[in-house]
């Protein structure tokens, strides 16, 4: 298989499901292998203030040989918002809930922001349903009592000074400068995106972040291969944050993504589709009796 | 609504009218006494962060009647200061973007 095949994106249609946790509908899209399969499913768990959405343009350039699962986490896409505050615990007991009602036994979580946090706590937890681990623009170090203040202020002022006009602000720290500059539509889809959003149930599965420990002592846990994305522009993950993610999670791949920011996936889809499509590849590229004639794209 | 805003830049007197405005809504944005708020003073000290930006945006824009053209950060723009700012809103209004 040539480097170009790779690189031409594939068009797939997910089934939706939604799954029942407990009284609340979480929503679940569900993209079959488009050939034989060769390695677990990916899950795509995006974080706060975007859904499932948010892969849309990704996902085109993930492996065909692989089945996708892209849930929405509460509050967020079509799913369910959260009755009361929720946290990160919690969250992973959703995720795991999704895979075993779409009997997905094990899996390469892939997770962004708050999404890869979800997913790192389920890889320390439960490391044997977890085949490799991707995190995107997630933070590794606890926020502090003023930035806690800071982020829960903002996403209040939705309701207070009205939704898109302090989502169009905070988009100045969502994404990079170069896709505010040259794409601005993206931003303004975004946007548009958002317009259904619940303040309330964001507010509530935000605290899953803020509230969050300090991570680093989960990265021992984790035995699989991991990858850590960050893009060039993020302004809310700092280098801090990846270095102590790269520290503690041994022979972590680390891929930088040019011109974008926090929301790599709606920033650089294709760049970032490519980075991981590498990833899956290099994870269960080798040689084996199960992809027969597949084995020379091992990719370095 | 910016076109019914005389040009800042060729009069006087609504430089004067937008720095009044601007200090106006840094003083009740920031809660900071309407004293600290001189040109010279760095926006930063005077307790600015990114939820202050955004409603320190939206009250500027309620007050004066104006979009922001493009989703930028202080920083991005080169604001530090009072001056800054109110230089830079008085070049939206006139239509001037950045």
């Amino acid at each position: 298989m040539t480097a170009e095949a790779e690189e031409r994106p594939i068009v797939r249609h997910a089934r939706d499901f939604d799954v029942d946790r407990g009284g609340s509908r979480l929503a679940v899209a569900d993209y079959a292998a488009v050939a034989e399969a060769d390695g677990p499913p990916v899950v795509l768990l995006h974080g706060l203030l975007t859904s499932g959405e948010a892969w849309r343009s990704v996902i085109p350039f993930l492996p065909g040989s692989r089945r996708i699962v892209v849930p929405d986490l509460r509050g967020h896409g079509r799913s369910d918002s959260p009755l009361h505050d929720v946290g990160l615990e919690e969250l992973v007991d959703d995720l795991f809930g999704v895979l075993e009602a779409l009997a997905v036994p094990r899996s390469m979580l892939v997770g962004l922001s708050l999404g890869g946090l979800v997913c790192l706590r389920a890889a320390a937890r439960r490391p044997e349903r977890v085949a490799g681990l991707a995190l995107l623009a997630t933070p590794a170090l606890p926020e502090t009592m003023e930035s806690r203040r800071r982020r829960l202020g903002t996403i209040e002022a939705m309701g207070r000074l009205g939704r898109r006009r302090v989502l169009r602000g905070m988009a100045g720290w969502l994404f990079g400068v170069s896709t505010r500059r040259h794409s601005p539509e993206v931003v303004e889809a975004w946007l548009d995106g958002m317009e259904k959003a619940d303040p309330i149930g964001i507010r509530r599965t935000a605290q899953a972040a803020l509230g969050r420990p300090d991570v680093r002592p989960w990265l021992a846990h984790v035995r699989v291969p991991a990858l850590v994305v960050v893009g060039a522009e993020d302004g809310l993950v700092s280098r801090e944050d990846v270095s102590a993610l790269v520290a503690h999670l041994p022979g972590a791949t680390v891929s930088e993504v040019p011109g974008a920011g926090h929301l790599v996936p709606l920033e650089r889809p294709q760049a970032l589709g490519a980075a991981l499509a590498r990833w899956i590849a290099s994870v269960h590229g080798a040689p084996s009796l199960l992809t027969g004639d597949r084995n020379e794209r091992t990719v370095a | 609504m910016s076109e019914q805003w005389p040009d800042p830049a060729r009069t006087a007197a609504p430089r004067g009218a937008v720095e009044a405005a601007v200090h106006s809504v840094l003083a009740r944005t920031l809660g900071v006494d309407p004293g600290r708020i001189r040109p010279e003073a760095q926006l930063e000290d005077l307790g600015l962060d990114s939820l202050k930006t955004i409603e320190m945006n939206v009250a500027l824009e309620e007050q004066l009647g104006f979009t922001s053209p493009e989703v930028a950060r202080p920083d991005e723009l080169g604001i530090v200061t009072v001056d800054d700012l109110v230089r830079h809103v008085a070049r939206v209004l006139a239509g001037e973007g950045r």
